[in-house]
């Protein structure tokens, strides 16, 4: 009987058992008894915090070597931060903007401006969405050669990326301010509010994927697929708001990063408060429960699966 | 728990499951309980492991590549965990794991000082009073405020000996290191180890493939083979039984 059902696991067809795999894996990670490593999620959570304190302030400098060694070793250095960007906006003003005209004019501001402040969060999510993936492979000196704070090495990468994307926001602050369609400046006062969430929802982000990166291959090329996808579909290029069919636009409007794209907009060049869309606010706090939840088992589950891999 | 033990380890095993492939390793992470048990082999790089080392002592593991010599020192060190079996570990440790030692490759020697110090829980003060003791002993020169990425195999052990020996460990951890410096080098290191020893009465762990320095540094020898301590006592009979395995 025994090896009669075990030949039958084998004859399932490999994507409906990774399906089932995927699915049972989320389920168990999300539920706080489906625990296989004794430690409840909150012992797991102060673990994750005294990390960081054990780490202090060196964090910062662990991230400053880490933005030195990103544009080490090309001659114009720092500038690709700035180069990249601007090759991307340039192509995308020109083929929507000018080419295809969509939206010459979105809630009253020029295109070129509502275009670069969306894009703005965008690309420190997609560094994030990439580094944050990569970031235990690239670290695994810290991981399984010394005695290391490992859970920081999420927030190190992360803190590297956000210096990165402070420099770009005073540059396109600059640029909208010359191109006269800086909203009220009082607007101005929530976008340290919205940096902070995206800086809480990519620092979850690396502590999530980072390990299942560090374990298989296949999550890293899963991702690099869905970054594509979660581009043309976060209400960067275009206006949620524009699309007819109510359902697709409130699953659209669901995505944080949505969310975190009309909290730019809103902060540079629009006129609404957070407070004022109190039901978006309420959906993006609830992904990034659950984000945490998902992020702390997962870092915690593979913590030691990882210093065997990597 | 006896104040003078250091390190006691009591039935250690360490598995590593050896996947077939990507595929299963990820399904065994997410359904630990549901996938079917052929798609791993486990491969035992301890095995009912048991020893105690005292303040004031120092050991050499001796034993073949393999032996699991490294994953025993990576598993006191914290770096590992094991499988099954008690861990008693008292006080800092200070590892110089394999040559790499776990250096910011683009941090400068000094900054790499600070890093290390501040994991070891030191403060700003207390660094700035080894700084000068750990670049001296290193002989980096100029160098110490080069990036690591430059330095040689040398280098890197003689800086990473300096640190580990001198941030005040109570547990020393050395993996090979002293095999890459010369002579001169290691005669210092032997001063020190034995200053370490006598004021400080620290515990030293030693893996060394020379029968040379495991003579010199230590009074007692742990013989490992395929996972497993063959022999545990005085540094002589030690080495002949690791030349006759």
């Amino acid at each position: 009987m025994k090896t009669e059902s075990r030949h039958s696991i084998k004859k399932v067809c490999p994507l409906k058992t990774g399906i089932i795999t995927v699915t049972f894996g989320i389920v168990d990670t999300i539920l706080p008894w489906g625990d296989y490593s004794n430690n409840g999620i909150i012992l797991q959570m102060k673990n994750i915090i005294t990390d960081h304190r054990i780490l202090g302030l060196q964090l910062f400098q662990l991230a400053w070597a880490d933005v030195r060694r990103t544009y080490r070793g090309a001659a114009l250095g720092w500038m690709w931060a700035l180069i990249k960007p601007a090759t991307m906006i340039t192509v995308y003003w020109f083929v929507l903007g000018k080419g295809l005209r969509a939206s010459p004019n979105i809630e009253g501001v020029g295109y070129f401006s509502w275009l670069i402040v969306g894009i703005l969060p965008w690309f420190y999510v997609r560094d994030m969405l990439s580094a944050g993936t990569s970031a235990f492979k690239k670290y695994s000196y810290l991981v399984n050669k010394i005695k290391f704070p490992v859970s920081t090495i999420a927030t190190i990468v992360n803190v590297s990326n956000l210096l990165t994307h402070l420099v770009l926001i005073v540059i396109i602050g600059v640029i909208v301010i010359l191109t006269g369609d800086l909203g009220s400046p009082a607007y101005l006062l929530q976008l340290p509010f919205y940096i902070l969430l995206s800086f809480i929802f990519l620092s979850l982000w690396a502590l999530f994927s980072g390990p299942l990166a560090a374990i298989s291959k296949d999550w890293s090329n899963l991702v690099g697929a869905l970054t594509q996808v979660l581009f043309w579909i976060s209400g960067i290029l275009y206006s949620i708001d524009q699309i007819d069919t109510s359902w697709i636009r409130a699953v659209l409007k669901a995505n944080p990063i949505t969310y975190l794209v009309e909290g730019y907009r809103n902060s540079l060049i629009g006129n609404v408060w957070f407070w004022e869309d109190i039901s978006s606010l309420v959906v993006f706090t609830a992904g990034l429960l659950i984000l945490a939840i998902l992020s702390v088992r997962t870092f915690s589950k593979t913590k030691s699966a990882m210093a065997d891999n990597l | 728990m006896d104040k003078n033990i250091a390190i006691k380890f009591s039935n250690v095993t360490k598995n590593y499951k050896l996947f077939k492939n990507d595929k299963s390793r990820l399904a065994d992470l997410l359904l630990p309980n549901f996938i079917a048990p052929k798609n791993y082999v486990i491969k035992h790089a301890n095995k009912d492991v048991s020893f105690e080392v005292k303040r004031g002592e120092s050991v050499a593991i001796l034993g073949r590549n393999g032996a699991g010599k490294s994953t025993m020192l990576k598993i006191a060190t914290g770096v590992l965990e094991q499988t099954s079996g008690e861990v008693y570990v008292n006080g800092r440790v200070s590892a110089l794991l394999e040559l790499t030692a776990g250096f910011d490759n683009e941090f400068t020697g000094r900054e790499n000082i600070y890093l290390r110090g501040r994991l070891m829980k030191m403060n700003t003060q207390d660094i700035e009073d080894i700084e000068d003791i750990i670049i001296e002993f290193a002989e980096l020169g100029e160098y110490i405020d080069q990036p690591v990425r430059t330095y040689s195999s040398g280098m890197r052990a003689r800086l990473g000996f300096a640190i580990n020996a001198n941030t005040h460990p109570d547990i020393l951890i050395v993996d090979e290191a002293l095999s890459v410096g010369d002579e001169k080098f290691r005669e210092k290191c032997n001063e020190l180890i034995d200053k370490l020893i006598d004021t400080d009465h620290i515990a030293v762990l030693l893996v060394t493939h020379s029968i040379q320095s495991a003579k010199s540094f230590c009074d007692r020898g742990i013989v490992m083979r395929d996972g497993s301590i063959i022999f545990d006592g005085p540094i002589e009979e030690a080495v002949s039984e690791y030349q006759g395995s």
